[in-house]
């Protein structure tokens, strides 16, 4: 009898997480406590932050079955078995399934829709410019991971952290890293997305202060006009038409925040639009959180190559808030000093944080300069922009 | 799979022309529909106002009788103190400024049309 207790418990430790846990494991787990600091604490996008830091705990912690890599990640050619996952699939396969399907980003963007004010953007429309100049970002980024070696898969689902949008991040790399095997995981991508957005009040201000003088900085811009509540309900229907015509790849994303906006600005849909931006959203946040941390297994994030999509991404970033602070610098030329090049930088989608960056700036140079609204125009125009930016990639890169 | 030079070229320089066309598409289409409703739709108005006005037969003299003006009417419980507030807030800025102010109306705003973003923005410019 006292044989069998002991096999009994020889069994049960060798069959816990314990006994199963590698050294990479125990790293994941810290650096799981420390995100869950940062977002308790410290307050960084805890809505996103936290979800993803406990999925990252969840994943791994062996033995857990909670999340099966080798279900996702397959040889190429092969089509993932959507049975097979949900027959074996942990709890969170089965909420991942809705990162793979792009099902949640484009939810999320219904949202945003029903929280953007496009007003700003119908008011000055040349703000499109700064919004597809900082999309210079991504590209430029791609050329980058194409020198460092990936593929163009992985090339475009790095380079599309520079639209600092976490929902486009997801949405391109979960399309593009499909049907093979990857150096770079949604995971990695979405984490490194959502750490640049938090760190948007660190790596804007330094290039935009570097790039605009102080005579630029103090331009006064003029009130924009009122918009029409006709315009507002006409511009989502002109843009979902004319972005899907152009570039259908881009539909889903376009398209959601478009109706999303539509339901916010039609008036009559009250009940739809409290839900879309209370309810769904907080509902989809918690499941792409905390299905986005379980792919941050621990082979895929101790390793060179997530070293190098934090470097290029942080590039990206960069890149497209000096590519718009430039372009906003230009259009200042054009206009006889009408535009403030601060408000360049805001064309990053980084929604609102981008915006309050210029407004903080320009307000250091002189306090009683309200550049918030201005910025708001090339900010939400980022978001149009990343989501085309999005379908581009998609079409482009087979 | 390496990407060539040539392929990662493409894909930057026609992602770029993608995204600006599309863009410059919307700024188009966007500022048509400005230029539409600032413009165009206002004169339509002005001239058929004006086209009203001057098909007007003088009417036989009637006596007009003044009507009250149609105002809506607020919830009595708390918006006195409301009304107040804004009014004391407005005489304020008048006394300090040196402009006469009038308020016309008071209006509630309607619920659910500023977003969370907005509000949260507009406390930090303001705090």
């Amino acid at each position: 009898m006292f044989q069998i207790f002991i096999d009994t418990i020889d069994s049960l430790v060798q069959s816990s997480g314990l006994a199963q846990m590698s050294w990479q494991n125990f790293v994941m787990i810290l650096i799981s406590f420390l995100f869950m600091f940062l977002a308790i604490k410290k307050g960084y996008e805890p809505l996103l932050l936290l979800p993803i830091a406990f999925g990252m705990l969840l994943t791994n912690l062996p033995a857990t079955e909670m999340y099966h890599p080798e279900l996702w990640n397959i040889d190429g050619g092969q089509q993932i078995d959507f049975g097979r996952v949900l027959h074996d699939g942990g709890l969170l396969d089965l909420l991942y399934i809705g990162v793979k399907l792009q099902i949640y980003p484009a939810l999320i963007f219904l949202g945003i829709g029903c929280m953007t004010d496009f007003a700003p953007l119908i008011a000055n429309p040349k703000s499109f410019l700064l919004g597809a100049a900082a999309q210079a970002g991504i590209f430029i980024t791609f050329l980058g991971a194409a020198a460092l070696g990936f593929t163009p898969a992985e090339a475009g689902s790095i380079a599309i952290i520079g639209g600092a949008d976490g929902p486009t991040s997801i949405f391109v790399s979960s399309r593009l890293l499909s049907g093979g095997k990857y150096d770079v995981e949604v995971g990695t991508i979405a984490l490194a997305a959502y750490t640049y957005m938090a760190l948007v009040p660190l790596i804007q201000p330094p290039i935009m202060r570097a790039l605009t003088t102080k005579k630029e900085r103090l331009i006064r811009m003029e009130q924009l006009r009122t918009v029409s509540r006709t315009e507002k309900i006409i511009f989502p229907i002109a843009v979902t038409v004319i972005i899907a015509l152009l570039v259908p790849s881009a539909a889903p994303l376009v398209g959601m925040l478009m109706l999303g906006n539509l339901f916010r600005e039609c008036g009559c849909v009250d009940r739809l639009t409290k839900t879309a931006q209370n309810e769904l959203m907080n509902i989809i946040t918690i499941f792409l959180g905390i299905s986005v941390g379980a792919t941050t297994v621990a082979d895929k994030v101790i390793s060179f190559a997530f070293v190098k999509v934090i470097i290029l991404g942080v590039l990206a970033f960069m890149i497209g808030t000096a590519a718009g602070v430039l372009f906003g610098k230009i259009m200042c030329k054009v206009t006889g000093g009408k535009v403030n090049p601060l408000i360049g930088s805001a064309g990053v989608s980084a929604v609102p944080m981008a915006a309050r960056q210029s407004q903080r700036v320009g307000a250091e140079e002189d306090p009683t300069n309200f550049l918030l609204m201005h910025a708001m125009g090339p900010n939400v125009a980022g978001v149009i922009g990343s989501a085309v930016a999005a379908g581009v990639l998609l079409s482009i890169i087979k | 799979m390496k990407m060539e030079w040539d392929y990662a070229g493409a894909v930057v320089i026609s992602g770029l022309v993608i995204v600006f066309v599309a863009l410059i598409l919307l700024i188009i289409a966007v500022w048509v529909m400005g230029k539409v409703f600032t413009k165009v739709i206002p004169a339509i108005q002005s001239s058929r106002q004006k086209k009203g006005a001057d098909e007007t037969v003088p009417a036989p003299s009637v006596p007009i009788v003044p009507q009250p003006p149609v105002t809506r009417t607020l919830p009595e419980e708390d918006d006195n103190e409301v009304i107040a507030v804004i009014a004391a807030a407005i005489a304020a800025i008048s006394a300090e400024t040196g402009t006469g102010l009038k308020i016309k109306s008071i209006r509630p705003k309607r619920q659910g049309r500023t977003s969370a973003w907005a509000s949260a923005a507009a406390r930090e410019s303001v705090m």
